[in-house]
């Protein structure tokens, strides 16, 4: 289908369309603007657009900027001819090239356009609020380490990092090359002042308060961050060998962020990643372009190098099925997170690819412990018996053929698809099968026969499914004895709920899909952990949780980890369910390997678009 | 009506507009500090307690339900309403902004259930009983009976996808081809209404003495409808376009996110899900003052423009 609408085409046509239009705007749509001018239009004035790449010059610095400008000019000119003269010359050397690049080959000038559902708030990655656009303001933004996606090792983003000091501090030497995308250079005192700005005591921010919701990345720094030069700076550590990991700070220029403040930053960033901010208008459009300065070239690492592309233009569409829509009618190239359901029958569709990824979130139910559920004051979950006769209980296999795509996997330890799960050989004779004699003899064995009543909180709207995922799980645990009353809330109600830690029951949330589950441990295993409420102490689990903060040898971190997954597992910590897929289309001209991580963790410069 | 007397009116609905206004504002204030909390959204699985209290004491949320009421009536009356909790900038101008887009949006959707409706209403009036007029009453019955959000997804599914005339969504300006779909979507259920009102106020005038005595004075047909009977039938049309404004200004929440069309319902949204009280509160406050003001200016034309009325009053 053409990209060009009707209004497009006609333009295109011959003069009795012209026709037609004209009176069909004198008769109607002229009458309407003319009693609608009153209205106006804001799309000038609407404070909320940000025009990055472009400001004029006011007041008494318009003489300046005028010479400016005239200077600006005379480079441009000066560029210009050099650049005609380099042309001039490549054309000699490569006559070949002059008909452009062929069929095939990756069109480096392409402009790739995507729906997203929102984008609102600011594009500042450090300020409160911006979970919804953080996806976007990403592209952006360098931070000092990153994983490999396939060897899942720290490797240098913006930095390299060394343990110093019999590991108390560490010290991060630049990159060469790192510039700003205004063209200056990033030094080791900007990476300074954005581990000082989340702390809030960074040096422009009098109040001392800076809200950002995100400085627990920089808990465990211990003390002052020192500049040793302008390439390398030290941070007094936490001597936890996940520290520099977790500490996926998003280094942001302190020129910028001085002279113009919080606010102005928040809508006219600038980072130093692979791609540069060109406009933001909240709620309808972000469009960024490629960072030909970027510090990692075309044909570095996987997870990050400069662009295949030269733009990448967001549109937002909050409706699914208007973003379906806009893929089909050829507004945009690409659509993530979209329900499997809904995209289904593009799989037999010409020119398109229908993509499976890996979903952010492990779905399990967790079992409150910490306190009593039963009015004689027993809580029936601290029993592993009890526990293990719930994961016999569930029949996973059918849910995920029947309620879900036949896509997710079930959940092995804390994410299937990282460090912290069980290796696929570990898996047989582990699982959990579905067995409901065998989970009623294990209630019989925990002094359980009669059964008992808890509620099961869930959530509603948020992922697809979980309401059924819910009931299906309210009737299996009903077999075995355990009755229970289902209440099913939004999220951010039942997050809420959940993070008391103080209400007994289970628990159906969502963990986080990331290659090293730090996260997940800190915030669900650990004990004190904001959401950990299945605290086992005699399992031992805690002892493995410290242990793996302090294993510096790698490979040696990596078997901790996964005896901690078994440990998880075998114990039967949570009821474990499964793992989500994210589903999404995108037109056949670009190919996108997302090397085993979620297209929605936004590695967009993989995108490689093709010349057709 | 004598003019003390309209003045004294005019002050009374404004009172009570701004008694309407402040309960609204008062009951979303309560009701969004009960069942929201922004910090779910500022703060992440891992905050800790101290981290989530410091952004609580930023915002004033720790502070006891009344105190955050009273600071709030005095901002009010200072008619400073906060920043955005989820931007940092000011709400006033967050909402601003998007206001202009949803007026755009609700005017244009106005005149398009008028230039739809009334000529559809009058013909159907004219022509009782035939083809023309079950076709125009079936299409008030699907206009009326058909929900906005539905409705919508047909629109895009049909003019974008299918032919590819009309973009899927997205804001633009007076003129843009964006404004197409969302202003007959949402003018379709008003001018469902205007021409039901239309057909019945003129099936009512056709049969009264004076446009028999204008047709026996030899006028013309279309004169007669012109000049005489579509005059006295617009009145109850035009005394219900103002609160039909309303309904748009509301309705244009659902037909805003459905296009993602950049106005204050969808703001509105946005600014919900994300427990973003200063916008919460302040678009709502604009929302229905916008159909509250609809509503004063319908009872004070109605008594300008209805001489039954004036009589009565004085």
């Amino acid at each position: 289908m053409s990209t060009k609408n009707y209004w497009d085409r006609m333009r295109q046509s011959r003069m009795s369309r012209r026709a037609v239009l004209r009176a069909s705007a004198r008769g109607g749509i002229g009458v309407a603007g003319l009693a609608l001018v009153g209205c106006g239009d804001d799309d000038d004035d609407d404070a909320a657009v940000a025009q990055v790449a472009q400001t004029e010059p006011q007041g008494d610095e318009e003489e300046q900027a005028a010479e400016q400008q005239a200077e600006e000019q005379a480079e441009e000119q000066d560029e210009q001819a050099q650049a005609e003269e380099q042309a001039a010359e490549e054309q000699a050397e490569e006559p070949a090239e002059q008909a452009g690049p062929a069929s095939g080959t990756t069109d480096f000038d392409a402009t790739v356009r995507m729906a997203i559902p929102n984008a609102v708030g600011g594009l500042d990655p450090h300020a409160a609020g911006n979970f919804t656009t953080t996806f976007n303001s990403t592209l952006a933004f360098a931070r000092p380490l990153t994983r490999d996606l396939v060897t899942q090792e720290l490797i240098p983003d913006s930095a390299i990092f060394e343990w110093v000091e019999d590991n108390t501090a560490g010290v991060y030497s630049l990159l060469p090359g790192m510039k700003w995308h205004d063209g200056t250079n990033v030094t080791a005192d900007d990476f300074k002042f954005s581990f000082d700005r989340l702390q809030g005591i960074a040096p422009y921010n009098e109040d001392g308060v800076y809200p950002t919701g995100a400085d627990y990345i920089v808990s465990a720094v211990r003390d002052e961050i020192t500049v040793i030069d302008e390439d390398t700076f030290r941070v007094p550590l936490e001597t936890d060998v996940t520290a520099p990991g977790s500490m996926s700070v998003p280094i942001v220029p302190r020129h910028i962020v001085e002279a113009g403040g919080d606010d102005a930053f928040n809508m006219e960033i600038v980072g130093s990643g692979p791609f540069r901010l060109v406009s933001y208008t909240a709620d309808q459009e972000v469009i960024h372009e490629r960072n030909d300065d970027y510090h990692h070239p075309s044909g570095d690492r996987y997870n990050i190098h400069t662009p295949f592309m030269k733009q990448l233009q967001q549109i937002v569409r909050p409706e699914p099925l208007a973003r379906i829509a806009a893929l089909e009618a050829g507004e945009v190239d690409l659509i993530t997170r979209v329900e499997p359901e809904l995209i289904a029958d593009f799989e037999d569709r010409d020119g398109f690819v229908l993509n499976y990824d890996p979903g952010c979130c492990p779905h399990n139910i967790f079992p409150n412990t910490l306190v009593p559920l039963l009015e004689d004051g027993r809580n029936p979950f601290s029993d592993i018996r009890v526990r293990q006769a719930m994961n016999h209980a569930v029949d996973v296999e059918t849910i995920i053929a029947t309620l879900g795509t036949g896509q997710e996997i079930r959940t092995y330890g804390i994410a299937s698809r990282s460090l912290g799960a069980l290796r696929p050989e570990q898996r047989e004779g582990r699982t959990y099968e579905f067995d409901v004699e065998k989970a009623k003899a294990l209630m019989s064995a925990a002094g359980y026969e009669d059964g008992f009543d808890t509620p099961l909180y869930g959530t509603v709207g948020f992922f697809a499914s979980t309401d059924s995922v819910a009931l299906v799980v309210q009737q299996s645990l009903k077999a075995i004895g355990i009755n229970v009353s289902l209440t099913l809330d939004p999220l951010p109600d039942f997050r809420a709920r959940f993070a008391q830690k103080d209400v007994p029951g289970l628990h159906y949330y969502f963990s986080n899909q990331a290659p090293d589950p730090i996260s997940v441990i800190n915030a669900e295993v650990a004990e004190g952990g904001t959401l950990a409420t299945a605290i086992y102490p005699e399992s031992g689990i805690q002892e493995l949780v410290e242990a793996q903060r302090v294993e510096f040898d790698p490979i040696k971190r990596k078997d901790v980890m996964n005896e901690l997954a078994i440990k998880i597992y075998e114990n039967a910590s949570w009821l474990f369910l499964y793992e989500t897929v994210e589903a999404g289309v995108m037109r056949d001209h670009l190919e996108w390997d997302a090397k085993g991580n979620t297209r929605d963790h936004n590695y967009y410069w993989a995108i490689r678009p093709m010349v057709t | 009506m004598a003019r003390s007397s309209f003045w004294a009116i005019l002050v009374g609905r404004l009172l009570q507009g701004i008694l309407v206004v402040f309960t609204v504002v008062t009951i979303v204030f309560v009701v969004s500090r009960v069942v929201g909390d922004p910090i779910r959204y500022l703060a992440s699985d891992e905050s800790t307690a101290e981290e989530i209290e410091a952004l609580q004491d930023l915002f004033g949320l720790n502070d006891p339900l009344y105190e955050q009421y009273a600071d709030f009536v005095w901002d009010l009356a200072r008619l400073e309403m906060g920043n955005s909790f989820l931007t940092g900038r000011s709400a006033v101008d967050e909402v601003r902004s998007r206001s202009v887009k949803t007026l755009q949006l609700g005017f244009a959707a106005l005149l398009f259930s008028l230039v739809l409706g009334v000529p559809l209403g009058v013909i159907a009036a004219l022509r009782r009983g035939t083809p023309i007029d079950w076709f125009a009453r079936f299409l008030a019955v699907i206009g009326q009976a058909t929900p906005n959000f539905f409705l919508g997804l047909l629109a895009i599914f049909f003019f974008a996808v299918k032919l590819g005339w009309l973009p899927t969504g997205g804001g633009g300006g007076v003129f843009s081809t964006n404004m197409i779909m969302p202003v007959v979507v949402l003018g379709m259920l008003t001018s469902a209404g205007v021409m039901r009102l239309t057909r019945s106020a003129m099936i009512d005038v056709m049969g009264t003495d004076f446009i028999r005595t204008a047709r026996a004075k030899g006028l013309r047909e279309r004169t007669v409808i012109r000049r005489h009977a579509l005059r006295h039938a617009l009145l109850p049309v035009a005394t219900i376009l103002g609160i039909q404004l309303g309904r748009l200004i509301a309705g244009s929440v659902i037909v805003e996110t459905v296009f993602a069309w950049p106005g204050v319902g969808r703001l509105t949204i946005s600014a919900i899900q994300g427990s973003d009280y200063p916008v919460v509160q302040l678009s709502i406050m604009v929302i229905a003052s916008t159909i509250v003001l609809a509503n004063i200016v319908v009872d004070l034309s109605y008594r300008l423009i209805d001489p039954r009325i004036r009589a009565g009053n004085a």
